[in-house]
């Protein structure tokens, strides 16, 4: 919508109201808190129409309409109020109720379900049915979504959103009349990053969660607002706790960043965060091994280790999920000891550092999906950033965008130009001979998005260079937009890249530690390495679950999941969000800031003692920053020319198994399954290609 | 009754040959040039003035519907001939393909001209296997005659005529479900606004008709639109084509004066009720979608769209269904209803959950196993029906139960007494 759309005056109900061209009367009429029942219309799909819950008068019309789809006109009289309108709300749903299972009283969407809703407020009361209801089968849709297909009211808000949004025509309508069934069309299940979301959408409980089958009821919880620490986009989640314990996790609204879709792996792995839990300090003793015993005990311990210690010979590694707050406090910490080596990315050759731009996307997403051309240097949006990718498939899915890829070949759920998996056309591509150059060089808002997953390359200074080049040549007529896009895989690491918590690449680590440089390393979360290969490094860890970083540690600092603890996190748009403790840390948990400032007041270093000191700090980092809001950043100019990347350069996403990313994804039980499922699916593929 | 000389289907009972060179000698392609010469405005006019509305079984006025396609547009603009003919009882288009194939063909580059078409694609019944092979044939034999394509007739306008199999859906018979159809998708009728007229095939201006239609209008344009308005009565004007069958000695398929009475149009063309005309129990005067009509209303009704709405029935596709006394009325439209559930696209809820639950109580209307009140709880549900659906489907499965519960509600009552009766006598 701009200024220049025409205005159209209505009436609804007798009161009237001026809306833009193209409003649909229901979005009218929800203008002016009408309440027009509905269950196939969802703000964010096509609509259907097919549910005819939303019929109201229009002028003389002998027929009431569809309001969902009926586009507001001028002078139009509606009226929702009508013995008409409301004899047929009623006689639609007594049509979706007659074949609708009574299993309320055990059906999972109770207390949230749309169905039980509208019949509260517009239901007739008794059935007139007497006839025997339909039983259909269940399609099986893999790990995640449990189906009770008789409670299909074929809304058809699920297959949209595989159509529209997700981008896995998977599901389908089968059959017609009133044998139409919603299943999957080819007896797969549903390969997405984003299914989860069919279960929101579902208006009745047709589509519910596996894992949380019979577990519980929405009225009994607490709800706390969370970030997302599975990948960089900062979903907002809605952790939903009953004593203490997270029931469920399902998208809290927020149109800037994730508008209402969340990831698989956000919203499923939370049975992970009660499996393998550190809750008690530990300390290696020679003889008996790694052995829980005090705080105070570990504390001692590694006051002893640090003090005896040059600090050229410390290291410090921040891992994926860590937040500003802890980061915050170990760069407090490290600035006291003099410790100058860390590294937020362990496993990385190069990162980029030159400015707040470099590391980042440079436009809010919410302007990423107006894009009309965009390059993928090395990505695989769909699994580094699958609501990133859910954004870029809407301008695909309007035919507003063309993609183009300069990379590995991958299924993003949408066609694409590819432009070829030798990065090195990168020296040269304004003069590559491809009708996506054209396009890119007359885009009106173009956009080159690298990947983090450069970063792993030895080429990665070259092609972040060769990007930036690019960008300074393909940059458009608009000042405002920003065609370089950085895009990072972790939550952590635009924190500690803003917070200045990178000074050694992880390579550089590695190389170090193997050539016993380094004498104690202090890791805060990263299980992304193995530890073992080091055995006379005394290793500090930092952490909430057992894995990789913890078995090689010698020492070990229990610390809440990202969950239990009050932190910030900033996105990939290098917006700060807070997330909200949930729940009460496990044991003798302590978040990592307060194991930092006790280590540091044993040592004499100043620390900050409490959590609104630390978090003051951050404003001063932050200056610019409020909470929730992504500030313009600017890729820093390239200095100089490019390094030209080298013959037979070739990047591969670091995340090959969307499913298990980090600590928490690897122990989840439900992300393995959904591994194995992909894994089965691939398989019988192959085996039906052959 | 309809003069032989303004009979508009000459070789409709196949009498001659249906080739080319048979169809010029009845008048068929004579003038075309001259006709599309005179421009889209003239055509458009004189479709309106003839007051064709459309044969399909809607009745919508036919020069109104070509008017609602945009004259200037970027987008190419489609017609569709809609010869998917899948009406119970229904069977005139059938005949125009395979004895008048040159009338439609005609018919079609006239209308392509008039609304701007260059593409006319022919969605044909799929079990329409002789009318397919006719029309293929006749396409060729039009083409080579250089009547079709590039500089159709010399006129300098250019039409390419496809043809598109059905696959037997009763829907794709709806224009919109027809155009998801021919897009390669489930026939699903689609929501309207917009109408196909502005987004229709691929999103382009469409227009659809109905063979009939269509094949008309070279006829009306050849002898004048005026010709066409004073046939039948005001608003109900030419000529119609109705299919009889059913308890008739001689069904047929005949073309009359609109507004032909009904009782005029069986005792002449069909032979008369099996019979005689007292032993009519009802006639179902327009395709399986319209309400019957009982013996007295038979009596005087005539057959066109206004005066068979006036007795809350419609003239529909103009088949007549006759039925005589040996007929089971509630088994009859049992029928019906199953034919309707079966048919439903499922798409929308009325229909889906409506027309399994009709067909459910009707199934035991058949037998009187129901109350007394499960005949308002029918009719109530027929009207719960009708008018909330996307499509027609919806009101034509009401329809025919209403005009049952309307006209015959003394039967079905009689028949839940005798089966309450027989069951307390088992008992």
């Amino acid at each position: 919508m701009n200024d220049q759309t025409p205005m159209i005056t209505l009436s609804i109900n007798n009161q009237s109201i001026t809306v833009p061209k193209g409003t649909t009367v229901l979005q009218a009429c929800q203008q002016l808190d009408i309440e027009v029942p509905v269950f196939c219309y969802h703000p964010k799909l096509a609509v259907a129409g097919n549910c005819r819950m939303c019929l109201v008068q229009m002028g003389s019309s002998p027929k009431p309409v569809a309001s969902c789809a009926m586009p507001a006109c001028e002078g139009m009289e509606i009226h929702t109020n009508t013995p008409m309108v409301e004899n047929a709300r009623r006689g639609v749903l007594e049509f979706l109720l007659i074949n609708h299972p009574l299993d309320c009283p055990i059906c999972d969407q109770g207390g949230e379900c749309d169905l039980q809703d509208i019949t509260l407020a517009y239901g007739a009361g008794e059935s007139r049915y007497t006839e025997p209801k339909r039983i259909v089968d269940n399609p099986p849709l893999g790990p995640l979504i449990k189906t009770i297909m008789n409670r299909c009211i074929h809304c058809m808000r699920c297959v949209r959103f595989g159509n529209d949004i997700a981008g896995v025509p998977e599901l389908g309508s089968l059959g017609r009349g009133e044998d139409t069934e919603v299943m999957t069309v080819v007896g797969q299940t549903v390969a997405s990053e984003l299914s989860g979301n069919m279960i929101d959408i579902c208006p009745v409980g047709a589509l519910t969660a596996k894992p949380y089958a019979f577990e519980g009821r929405p009225w009994e919880f607490e709800h706390t607002v969370c970030i997302d620490v599975h990948d960089a986009i900062g979903s907002n989640l809605r952790v939903d706790t009953r004593e203490g314990r997270v029931m469920r996790i399902v998208p809290e609204p927020n149109e800037a960043v994730n508008e209402e879709w969340i990831t698989d792996k956000a919203r499923f792995t939370y049975d992970a965060l009660r499996l393998q839990r550190l809750d008690k300090a530990y300390v290696r003793q020679k003889e008996a091994g790694l052995g829980p015993c005090s705080a105070e005990k570990a504390l001692e311990h590694v006051a002893g280790l640090l003090r005896d210690v040059d600090p050229s010979k410390i290291t410090m590694v921040m891992g994926p999920m860590v937040d500003l707050e802890t980061l915050s406090a170990f760069k407090q910490l490290a600035a006291g000891l003099k410790i100058m080596q860390i590294c937020s990315a362990p496993e990385s050759v190069w990162v980029p550092k030159n400015g707040p731009g470099d590391w980042c996307l440079n436009m809010p997403l919410a302007q990423i999906e107006q894009a009309d051309v965009c390059l993928l240097v090395g990505a695989n949006p769909r699994y580094e950033g699958p609501l990133l990718n859910a954004r870029l498939r809407k301008g695909i899915v309007r035919k507003t965008l063309r993609v183009g890829v300069l990379g590995k070949a991958i299924d993003l759920t949408y066609d694409y130009d590819h432009l070829g998996d030798d990065l090195t056309l990168l020296n040269g591509l304004e003069n590559l001979d491809h009708g996506f150059i054209q396009a890119l060089k007359s885009a009106k808002r173009p956009l080159i998005l690298v990947s983090g997953a450069i970063e792993q390359s030895p080429e990665a200074e070259a092609i972040f260079q060769q990007v930036q080049r690019l960008s300074e040549l393909f940059s458009g007529a608009d000042p405002d937009w920003q065609i370089f896009q950085y895009l990072p895989l972790t939550a952590s690491r635009v924190g500690a890249l803003d917070l200045g918590m990178h000074t050694l690449e992880g390579r550089a680590l590695q190389e170090k530690l193997t050539a016993g440089e380094i004498e104690v390393l202090i890791n805060v979360g990263c299980d992304e390495l193995d530890f073992e290969q080091w055995p006379t490094v005394k290793k500090i860890y930092f952490g909430s679950h057992g894995e990789a970083g913890a078995s090689a540690a010698d020492v070990i600092f229990p610390t809440p999941a990202f969950h239990e603890k009050e932190g910030h996190f900033v996105n990939a748009e290098g917006r700060m969000q807070k997330s909200c403790q949930a729940v009460c840390p496990l044991g003798d948990a302590k978040p990592e800031w307060r194991w930092a400032a006790e280590i540091g007041q044993m040592l004499d270093v100043k620390m900050s003692a409490d959590l609104s000191e630390i978090q003051d700090n951050l404003w001063l980092a932050y200056s610019s920053l409020r909470l929730g809001q992504a500030p313009p950043r600017r890729v820093s100019k390239l200095k100089g020319p490019a390094a030209r990347v080298p013959e037979g350069t070739k990047v591969e996403s670091p995340i090959t198994n969307f499913y298990q990313t980090n600590v928490i994804s690897r122990l989840s039980p439900l992300m393995a399954a959904c591994t194995q499922n992909k894994r089965d699916t691939m398989l019988s593929a192959a085996e039906e290609r052959v | 009754m309809l003069n032989p000389k303004d009979r508009i289907f000459t070789n409709l009972h196949g009498q001659e040959d249906w080739g080319l060179a048979a169809a010029q000698k009845r008048g068929d392609w004579q003038g075309t040039s001259e006709l599309l010469s005179k421009g889209p405005e003239w055509l458009l006019e004189q479709v309106q003035v003839s007051g064709m509305r459309g044969r399909g079984g809607a009745g919508f006025a036919t020069g109104i519907k070509c008017q609602f396609v945009p004259q200037q547009t970027e987008k190419p603009v489609y017609l569709i001939v809609n010869a998917d003919e899948g009406e119970p009882g229904t069977c005139k288009d059938r005949e125009i393909l395979r004895h008048e194939p040159h009338k439609l063909l005609e018919g079609a580059l006239l209308t392509a001209r008039a609304i701007g078409a260059k593409v006319c694609y022919i969605y044909l019944r799929s079990e329409y296997n002789q009318p397919r092979e006719r029309l293929e044939e006749a396409i060729s034999e039009a083409y080579k005659a250089g009547l079709l394509g590039t500089n159709a007739c010399g006129s300098g306008w250019d039409l390419e005529v496809h043809i598109h199999l059905g696959m037997g859906a009763y829907i794709c018979g709806e224009e919109t479900a027809l155009i998801e159809s021919m897009e390669g998708k489930k026939g699903l009728p689609r929501l309207k606004p917009p109408f196909p007229a502005v987004e229709g095939l691929y999103g382009c201006p469409t227009l659809v008709n109905n063979v009939e239609t269509l094949a008309a209008i070279p006829t009306i344009l050849r002898r004048g639109s005026e010709w066409f308005a004073a046939l039948g009565r005001p608003h109900n004007t030419g000529t119609k084509i109705f299919c009889v069958s059913g308890h008739v000695n001689k069904p047929c398929v005949v073309e009359e004066e609109m507004g032909i009475p009904l009782k005029e149009l069986i005792e002449t063309h069909a032979g008369g009720v099996r019979g005689g005309w007292e032993n009519l129990l009802a006639v179902i005067p327009g395709g399986s979608s319209v309400a019957l009509i009982p013996k007295e209303i038979c009596e005087t009704v005539l057959m066109d769209f206004d005066s068979l709405r006036e007795v809350e029935s419609g003239l529909g596709t103009g088949g007549v269904i006759v039925m005589d006394w040996s007929t089971d009325i509630v088994a009859a439209i049992a029928r019906l209803s199953k034919f309707y559930m079966h048919e439903s696209c499922g798409q929308c809820s009325p229909c889906r959950e409506g027309t399994g639950w009709l067909w459910r109580i009707m199934q035991r209307m058949i037998v009187g196993q129901a109350s007394l009140e499960e005949i308002d709880l029918l009719y109530h549900l027929t009207k719960q029906v009708e008018g909330h659906t996307i499509c027609a489907l919806g009101d034509a499965a009401a329809w025919p139960i209403q005009g049952l519960i309307r006209h015959f509600r003394p039967e079905l009552e009689r028949r839940i007494a005798v089966y309450h009766q027989e069951e307390r006598m088992r008992a």
